[in-house]
């Protein structure tokens, strides 16, 4: 048998790959609330398992907390058709009123089936191997880690029987039905498998943090691709990178591995977020300034192009005067006459600038014919 | 009979969470305070650790800066890439903060011996915690969105209802959106005490929905929902000790302790789905008689 910190590593590899799949799929549907809503909401279930099982450790608890996801999101769905489709104030009134149910219940059960209410929240990746899988008095390792794996399979078999028709049942769910598919079963079977994986995160990961493992991976991986094959294997990538990092971080500071796994999912985010290639915060920004630099170079060339055909360049040409006819600070005309003496559109001529016959004719086209502002 | 402190308390964050719900639901943004919520949680774990203080007034100081700074970066990743849809923002900063919040907790109490408990209160509220200082906490962020309410009714109005148009009136003020979401922070982190990072953000959904569904209109609306966050919070720590009480007597444990947060959460949840359910046969009743009237003629 592996040891405890190897069995940790494994726990927390399935959980963020099988909740990053399946958060990664809400997330396309937006629907990235339903996780924190279910997470939440199968407490009630949790809660009544407790008082009618009289135990923590009873299996049929499973069973009540995906029925109180599931009860929790049909109700959500109803009541946001009576609140006039509003799905964020019908999540808001729904899943606190089922936590808390959850909340009380667990709160005033006899001693002997007690958890700790902390744990509720936190989870404990650290604590979940101590749940042994035993059969015959030998010892199978951690119960979740073999829950997970069948998670993870019957994830796995759901991709590969819908896989021809993934992109119609989630995209466009109307498409699909006049396609002659039962996109509604297909999203049913994959509401049910989230509610599964999610219970099972439950404990290792708890009902906030484990929002951030399937968010997270979904969000950054749909950051840096678009083609729905590239973006679950982004999604399962960024998935084990985090429950790597998160392990191996927590081995250096004293800290939550649940914490830690959460923090490097939103760490990998984060930097997505700020590099990615394209639709990165940084390269977007990079883009904008081009377009602005562009524009200042055409605003700068019509300007010159206007004065020399009405023949008062001497004036509004100087070289000196331009940033005040123009209003724009000298750093930014600066860089916009380089870029046109770059493309040899204009040249300065003693203390004037003028246009070069490209130029002139570049100049022309943009005001007079307005498809010449397309041509580069 | 609970201590006279904890009802004051309660009955006061009532009355604020129906007042800033209003707005807040008004403007579609349910979710929202849930988010500041979580948001507020580091840096209530970061304050612990730096002073070592009990006191809730320092404590929040640093519950206010975490929930600007979860508000900045919302905004942020609404600036950058536009695959990024409002819900997995929402999700994405809710989580990250807690995150961190729980990342700091366990070096806090190594530092900080005893504090965990102190920590729990946070989580889930807990009127065994709550003290006149507490108190003065909430009526003080009360009174501030009282007034700042009251002197800027009209614009208030226009920016939950039609905000493009406040837009276009040159009477609209710049500084009041920025300055009710500075409220909302400010009112999330005074009821920690009290109802707990987890179902703090409740209370502003399930007072004002109350409200909205028995009158149509704004202000009446809005009295509604804080004369019933007011009633509901006066009651809390009452439900909470008959039903502390209650659970004794089934199985005869008097160590129990029952978090306030969950009890208030569910009685405002009681009302709204009375007040729905009452609507939703009102509704279904005219339905049927006018099919009926149309049937007839």
């Amino acid at each position: 048998m592996l040891p405890i910190e190897w069995e940790v590593l494994l726990l927390g590899c399935l959980t963020a790959t099988a909740c990053g799949i399946v958060g990664g799929l809400a997330l396309l549907r937006k629907q990235a609330l339903m996780g924190d809503a279910l997470g939440h909401s199968l407490l009630a279930g949790i809660g009544a398992g407790f008082w009618l099982l009289g135990s923590s450790r009873s299996p049929w608890l499973f069973p009540c907390a995906v029925a109180s996801g599931l009860f929790a999101i049909m109700l959500v769905e109803f009541l946001a058709k009576q609140l006039g489709g509003n799905q964020a104030t019908a999540l808001g009134l729904i899943f606190p009123a089922f936590f808390s149910i959850g909340i009380i219940l667990i709160s005033l059960a006899p001693k002997s089936a007690h958890i700790d209410l902390d744990r509720v929240v936190t989870g404990n990746l650290d604590l979940a191997p101590l749940d042994r899988l035993m059969v015959d008095g030998h010892d199978y390792g951690p119960r979740v880690a073999w829950s997970m794996a069948l998670a993870l399979g019957f994830i796995g078999f759901y991709l590969a029987a819908y896989w021809r028709h993934l992109h119609w049942i989630l995209f466009d769910p109307a498409g699909a039905h006049a396609m002659g598919l039962k996109p509604d079963r297909a999203l049913s079977i994959l509401l049910l498998l989230t509610t599964c994986v999610i219970t099972l995160a439950f404990e290792t990961m708890g009902t906030v943090m484990v929002v951030s493992l399937l968010v997270a991976p979904g969000a950054t991986a749909w950051l840096l691709s678009r083609n729905l094959t590239n973006y679950l294997l982004f999604t399962v990538a960024v998935s084990l990178g985090a429950a790597l990092t998160g392990r191996f971080a927590t081995l250096a500071i004293d800290a939550s591995t649940t914490a830690a796994t959460s923090c490097a999912a939103l760490a990998l985010f984060g930097t997505a977020f700020l590099l990615a290639p394209q639709e990165g915060l940084l390269a977007r920004w990079r883009a904008s300034i081009k377009i602005r630099e562009r524009l200042d170079a055409r605003l700068i060339l019509v300007h010159l192009w206007h004065h020399e055909i009405r023949g008062d360049s001497e004036i509004e040409c100087l070289a000196s005067a331009l940033t005040h006819h123009l209003n724009m600070p000298e750093v930014r005309l600066n860089k916009a006459l380089n870029r046109l003496v770059k493309d040899q559109l204009a040249e300065k001529n003693g203390p004037l600038w003028q246009t070069t016959t490209a130029g002139t004719l570049l100049g022309r086209s943009l005001v007079e014919d307005d498809t010449g502002s397309r041509e580069d | 009979m609970p201590d006279f402190a904890v009802i004051a308390g309660c009955a006061l964050a009532g009355i604020l969470y129906g007042l800033l719900g209003s707005f807040s639901l008004a403007r579609n943004q349910a979710l929202l305070g849930d988010v500041l919520s979580h948001a507020a949680w580091p840096g209530l774990v970061l304050m612990l650790g730096l002073t070592g203080s009990r006191n809730f007034a320092i404590l929040g100081i640093g519950a206010c800066l975490a929930g600007m700074a979860g508000m900045a970066i919302l905004d942020l990743l609404g600036r950058g890439s536009n695959r990024l849809k409002p819900d997995a923002r929402l999700a994405l900063v809710l989580s990250g903060f807690f995150a961190v919040g729980m990342l700091l907790a366990r070096p806090v109490q190594s530092i900080r011996p005893g504090s965990q408990g102190h920590l729990q209160a946070f989580l889930f509220g807990q009127t065994a915690a709550l003290v006149w200082s507490d108190v003065m906490v909430i009526a003080l962020v009360l009174a501030l969105s009282l007034v700042f309410a009251a002197s800027r009714w009209r614009d208030l109005t226009a920016l939950c209802f039609d905000p493009v148009w406040r837009q276009t009136t040159p009477a609209s003020n710049m500084a009041t959106s920025p300055l009710l979401d500075t409220i909302l922070v400010l009112g999330i982190v005074a009821g920690l005490p009290v109802a707990g990072v987890a179902l703090v953000s409740a209370l502003l959904v399930c007072l004002p929905v109350t409200a909205r569904v028995l009158t149509k209109r704004f202000l009446p609306g809005t009295g509604l929902a804080m004369l019933l966050g007011g009633l509901l919070g006066a009651s809390a720590p009452w439900m909470v000790m008959g039903l502390e009480s209650l659970a004794q007597h089934f199985h005869g444990d008097s160590t129990l302790r029952l978090p306030t947060g969950p009890v208030f959460v569910l009685a405002g949840s009681i009302c709204a789905a009375g007040a729905l359910a009452f609507r939703y046969l009102a509704r279904s009743r005219a339905k049927a008689t006018g099919a009926i009237n149309h049937a007839a003629n």
